[in-house]
C-alpha cells in the first residue's frame, strides 16, 4: 500500500486514526499493538508472503536484543551476538537483494553458467533491515533498553509510516517514544500539514517529472537529442528529490499524527555548493547511519590518511550498493567518494569562501549530482529490467546518455520530443526549481514576523486556504490514478 | 525583552492556530469522505462477489486458502470501487481543470492526449514486428480452418480516432496505432487473407472522420458504423465476393433509414471519465440510424441473463454493456437462414444491428472475454460466414488469444 493511494487515504488512514484515538485512547499498550497489526496489514497488502520474512526478522532481532542485554557484562559474548545478528540481517538482505547480482557476476567473470533464480525483492527490505541492526547495536551501545515485549520491537521495525521507504529511524531516537510519547492535537495538526506537503511534492511535482525522465531514459541512444537528454536528467534529479523527500515528509507527518517524532531526512540538498554539503542535506538518516555504524567503527577520521581514504571508500561503495544490486549504483557511490576525497584533501569548503565563487561552486556541485543521478537512473532501470527477466547494461546506457548530454554523440541539439516535454512540464520545472530552495520556510518566517492582529489573521487564513487547495488538488491527482511509483520502494 | 518573548509567543500561536484549523478540517474531510464511501458500499454485494471469486479460485487452487481469500476480497473491492465514480467525479474534473490551465495536452502520462482539434485520444505504442506477424499468423490460421470447412471469412479493420493521414497530434507526440494496423494488413495481404480496411473510407476527408468520433470517447458514432457498413457492402460487391450477400444493402439505403437524435449512449465516456469534461467543447448528441420499416428482433445475452424482443430500437438501445462473451441476435423478419459469427470488440456495438438487418442469426463474440473454445463453437454452429472485425488499438489487448 502506498500513501498516495485512495485506499490509504480514504480507508486505511481514517480507520487507523479512528480506532487509535477514539477507541484505544486509554491504553498505550493496546494502541501500540493496534499500530503493529495495522503496520503488518499495510505491508501485507502489497507483499502478502514477505510479511512473514519481516516477522521472522522482528522475532530474531528481539531475541538478539535480549541476548545483548543478558551479556551486557560479557563483552565477548555480546560481540558474538552482534556478529550473529549481522549475519542474519545481512544474510537476508544479501539473499533477496544481491544473490542474483552475485551469481550474474560469477557467470560473467568466470564464464560459468550457474542458473540464476528469479528472486523477488521484498519492498523496503533495506530500510527495515537497517532499523533492525540499529535496534540491536543501540542496545549494545547502551543507547536504548532492550524491549522485553516482541510487539514493541515489531512496532519499531514495522511501524507503517517509515516501514517501506524510511527515513531510517534509529532505535535511540524513538526507544523512549514507544511507551512514553504524548499525542497532542498540536502534534497531530503539525503532522497533517507535513503530510499534505509530502503528498503534494509526490503527486504534483515528482510524478510529472517522472514522466519526462522515463521518456528520456527509455529512448534508444540514436533518438535522443541533447536538449531531451538534459530535460530527462534534470527531470530525474527533481523526481528523485520530490519523490523521496515527499515520502519522508509524509512519513514524518504520519508519525507525528500518532505522537512519534522522527528526525529529518532532507534539508534542501539542491542548495548545496559542495558534495560534502550535499550529503549533509540528502538522505540524512542513511548518511548518518553509515557514519555511526560503519565509518566511525572503522576508525572514522582519526586514522592515517591512507586508512581514511580506505574507510571512505568502504562507506561509499556500501552506500552505492545499498541502493541496488548493480555496478551502476556502486559507481554512483564511488563517484561521490572521489569528489568527497577531493574536497577533503583540498579543503574545498574552507577555500573559495568569497560570495563571488558561490555560483561557480553551486554549478560544480549540481553538475556532479546530476551526472550521478544519470548513473543512478541507469542502475535503477537495469534493476527493473532484470526483475522483468530482461537484460540491461546500465554502464553502457550511462555512457551513451552522458555522451548525448554533453554533445559528444552527434545527436541533434533539439527535437520535437524535447519541445513537447518542455511545453508540457514547463510549469512543473519552475515549481521544482522554486521549491528546491527554502522559499517556504522563508515565507513562513516572514509571516511569523507580522505583528498586527489583522495581518496575522490574513496570514493564517491564507496559510489554511493554501494548504486546503494543495491538498484537494493533490487528492485529485491521486484519484485520477496513473503514474505513481515511489522510487525508494525498490531499495 | 519580555515584550519580545510575548510577541514571539503570539506570533507562534497564530501559525499553531492555523495548523489546528487544518488538523480539524483534515479530520472533517476524512469523516465526510468515509461516510460518502460507506453509504455507497453494498456490504451484501461485497460479500457475495468475494465469495463467488473465492469459490471459483478454490476449485482450481484449493490449497491456496489465504491467497484465494485475498483475491476474493480484492475482486469484491474492485466491483465496489467502480461504484464510487460519482464520489470521484469532482476530483477528476478538478484534475482536468488543473491540467488544462497548466497548458497540458498530454493528460494522462503518455496514454491520453488532446488532439489539435480538442478531441481526446488514446495513444498506443509500437507493437513489435514479431507480435504483428504472430497475430497475422493466428488470423491466417482461423482463415485456413474455416477454408477447410468451406466457410467464408472476412477480416475488417475499423477506423481509429487518430486519422491515418491527418493525426492532429500535438507536436512531438507519436502514436503507432495506425502504423500497427498497416503492418498487420500488409502481413494479411502476403498471407492472402481477405480483408477490408474501413480506414480508407474517409482517408481524404479527415474532418468528416473526426466528426464521426466522440470527442471524449474512443468509440465511433453510429453514423460512422452505418457508413462503414455501406462501404464494406460496396467493396464486396465490386469485388464480386461470395461474402457480399451478408452485407446486403437492400432496405438500407439512406432513403430507407431514419435518424433519431438522443443523448450520448455512454454513461461514462472512456476518455472523459479519465480527465473530466473541461477539455470538451459541449455535450455531444448521438444520431442513431434505423430503418423506417418495421423490424422484429430477439437479443439474448446469457452472461447478463438478458433476453429482449421487439423492434430494433427497443432491442438494441440502450446498448447492453460491452465486454460480453457472446450475444445472440435473431431477426424474425428476414427470409434467409444466414448464420453469421461476428468476432469483434466494442466498436461493433454500433455495427452489429446493421449486419442483423439482413441476416437471420448473428452471434457476436468478444474474444477478450470469451473463454470457451472458439473453434469448437464454429464447428458446432457451422456458420455461413465468420467476420473478424477490430479497431487498430486491439493489437495491445488479448483479442488474439483465442485463435
Amino acid at each position: 500500500m502506498i500513501f498516495s493511494s485512495e485506499i490509504f487515504l480514504f480507508l486505511f488512514l481514517p480507520f487507523v486514526l479512528f480506532v487509535y484515538y477514539c477507541i484505544l485512547f486509554k491504553s498505550r499498550t493496546l494502541q501500540n499493538l493496534f499500530l503493529l497489526i495495522m503496520s503488518l496489514a499495510f505491508y501485507a497488502y502489497g507483499e502478502p508472503w514477505f510479511v512473514f520474512i519481516m516477522m521472522a526478522s522482528i522475532a530474531c532481532n528481539w531475541a538478539f536484543g535480549l541476548l545483548i542485554d543478558k551479556f551486557r557484562e560479557n563483552k565477548r559474548a555480546a560481540i558474538a551476538v552482534i556478529v550473529a545478528m549481522l549475519g542474519v540481517n545481512l544474510g537476508i538482505l544479501a539473499y533477496f537483494k544481491y544473490w542474483m547480482f552475485i551469481l550474474g557476476n560469477i557467470n560473467y567473470f568466470t564464464g560459468s553458467y550457474i542458473p540464476i533464480p528469479k528472486i523477488m525483492l521484498p519492498i523496503g527490505i533495506s530500510f527495515f533491515t537497517f532499523q533492525a541492526i540499529s535496534y540491536v547495536v543501540d542496545i549494545y551501545r547502551g543507547k536504548g533498553q532492550a524491549q522485553k515485549n516482541p510487539l514493541n520491537v515489531g512496532l519499531y521495525i514495522a511501524f507503517f509510516p517509515q516501514l517501506i521507504a524510511g527515513p531510517i529511524v534509529r532505535y535511540e531516537t524513538i526507544a523512549d517514544q514507544i511507551h512514553n510519547r504524548k499525542s497532542t492535537f498540536d502534534d497531530f495538526s503539525d503532522g497533517v500539514c507535513r503530510f499534505i506537503v509530502g503528498l503534494a511534492k509526490k503527486m504534483l511535482i515528482a510524478n510529472s517529472m517522472g514522466i519526462v525522465a522515463d521518456a528520456a531514459f527509455k529512448l534508444p541512444a540514436g533518438e535522443l537529442s541533447v536538449t531531451m537528454a538534459w530535460l530527462g536528467a534534470l527531470a530525474y534529479t527533481f523526481q528523485i528529490y520530490y519523490d523521496f523527500s515527499g515520502y519522508s515528509d509524509m512519513a514524518i507527518g504520519l508519525g507525528r499524527m500518532f505522537g512519534f517524532h522522527f528526525l529529518e531526512n532532507f534539508n534542501y540538498p539542491y542548495v548545496s555548493t559542495s558534495i560534502t554539503e550535499f550529503w549533509r542535506r540528502w538522505h540524512m538518516s542513511l548518511s548518518s547511519f553509515f557514519r555511526d555504524y560503519v565509518y566511525i567503527p572503522l576508525g572514522g577520521n582519526r586514522v592515517s590518511k591512507p586508512r581514511l581514504i580506505l574507510n571512505l571508500f568502504v562507506v561509499w561503495a556500501l552506500t552505492g550498493l545499498w541502493h541496488g544490486a548493480d555496478w551502476a549504483f556502486v559507481l554512483w557511490g564511488l563517484l561521490f567518494f572521489v569528489f568527497l576525497v577531493f574536497e577533503k584533501s583540498v579543503g574545498f569548503e574552507k577555500r573559495l569562501t568569497s560570495r563571488w565563487f558561490v555560483p561557480l561552486k553551486y554549478v560544480y556541485a549540481m553538475l556532479i549530482v546530476v551526472v550521478g543521478w544519470v548513473l543512478f537512473k541507469a542502475g535503477f532501470d537495469a534493476n527493473q529490467a532484470v526483475m522483468a527477466g530482461e537484460t540491461a547494461n546500465s554502464l553502457a546506457l550511462t555512457g551513451s546518455y552522458l555522451q548525448t548530454m554533453f554533445g559528444l554523440s552527434g545527436a541533434p541539439l533539439f527535437d520535437d520530443l524535447a519541445y513537447f516535454h518542455w511545453h508540457e512540464t514547463r510549469y512543473f520545472y519552475l515549481f521544482a526549481v522554486l521549491f528546491s530552495f527554502p522559499i517556504v520556510p522563508w515565507l513562513v518566517s516572514k509571516g511569523d514576523k507580522i505583528k498586527n492582529p489583522v495581518g496575522q489573521f490574513l496570514f493564517s487564513s491564507a496559510y489554511v486556504l493554501l494548504f486546503c487547495c494543495i491538498f484537494i488538488i493533490a487528492v485529485a491527482y491521486v484519484v485520477k490514478g496513473g503514474y505513481n511509483p515511489f522510487i525508494y520502494f525498490n531499495f | 525583552m519580555n515584550d519580545n518573548i510575548n510577541t514571539e509567543r503570539k506570533m507562534e500561536s497564530a501559525r499553531t492556530y492555523a495548523n489546528r484549523i487544518l488538523g480539524f478540517l483534515f479530520c472533517l474531510y476524512l469523516f465526510i469522505v468515509v461516510i460518502q464511501f460507506g453509504c455507497s458500499t453494498n456490504i451484501k454485494e461485497f460479500y457475495w462477489s468475494a465469495r463467488w471469486k473465492y469459490e471459483q479460485l478454490n476449485e482450481s487452487k484449493p490449497n491456496q486458502l489465504l491467497f484465494n481469500l485475498a483475491e476474493g476480497a480484492g475482486h469484491a473491492s474492485n466491483i465496489q470501487y467502480k461504484k464510487y465514480r460519482d464520489i470521484r467525479r469532482p476530483y477528476i474534473e478538478l484534475y482536468g481543470i488543473c491540467q488544462k490551465h497548466l497548458g497540458k495536452d498530454c493528460l494522462l502520462n503518455d496514454y491520453l492526449v488532446r488532439l489539435n482539434n480538442n478531441q481526446l485520444t488514446f495513444l498506443n505504442p509500437r507493437v513489435s514486428d514479431k507480435d504483428i506477424e504472430l497475430y497475422a499468423q493466428k488470423t491466417q490460421h482461423l482463415f485456413n480452418e474455416l477454408n477447410r470447412k468451406k466457410i467464408p471469412f472476412l477480416f475488417v479493420m475499423f477506423p481509429y480516432k487518430t486519422h491515418k493521414e491527418a493525426p492532429n497530434l500535438p507536436r512531438g507526440v507519436k502514436d503507432y496505432t495506425n502504423d500497427n494496423a498497416d503492418r498487420f494488413l500488409q502481413c494479411l495481404e502476403k498471407k492472402k487473407v481477405p480483408f477490408i480496411d474501413v480506414r480508407q473510407l474517409y482517408i481524404d476527408d479527415p474532418d468528416r472522420h473526426y466528426q464521426l468520433f466522440y470527442s471524449g470517447d474512443h468509440h465511433w458514432k453510429p453514423e460512422y458504423a452505418y457508413e462503414s457498413y455501406l462501404y464494406i457492402s460496396k467493396i464486396l460487391s465490386e469485388q464480386k465476393s461470395a461474402s457480399a450477400h451478408f452485407f446486403s444493402c437492400t432496405g438500407m439505403e439512406y432513403k430507407d433509414m431514419k435518424r433519431i437524435d438522443c443523448e450520448n449512449p455512454f454513461s461514462i465516456p472512456s476518455q472523459e471519465a479519465l480527465v473530466g469534461t473541461s477539455y470538451l467543447n459541449k455535450p455531444e448528441k448521438t444520431t442513431f440510424i434505423i430503418p423506417k420499416a418495421h423490424t422484429d428482433f430477439i437479443l439474448e445475452c446469457s452472461n447478463l441473463n438478458l433476453e429482449k424482443t421487439g423492434d430494433l430500437q427497443s432491442v438494441f438501445f440502450p446498448f447492453f454493456n460491452p465486454l460480453q462473451p457472446i450475444v445472440h441476435i435473431h431477426n424474425n423478419l428476414v427470409q434467409n437462414d444466414n448464420k453469421v459469427i461476428l468476432i469483434s470488440d466494442s466498436y461493433s456495438l454500433f455495427f452489429i444491428h446493421f449486419i442483423s438487418l439482413n441476416n437471420h442469426n448473428v452471434d457476436y463474440i468478444d474474444p477478450r472475454v470469451y473463454n470457451d473454445d472458439l473453434y469448437e463453437y464454429i464447428q458446432t454452429t457451422h456458420p455461413d460466414i465468420v467476420i473478424f472485425a477490430i479497431n487498430p488499438s486491439c493489437f495491445l489487448n488479448s483479442i488474439f488469444k483465442k485463435f
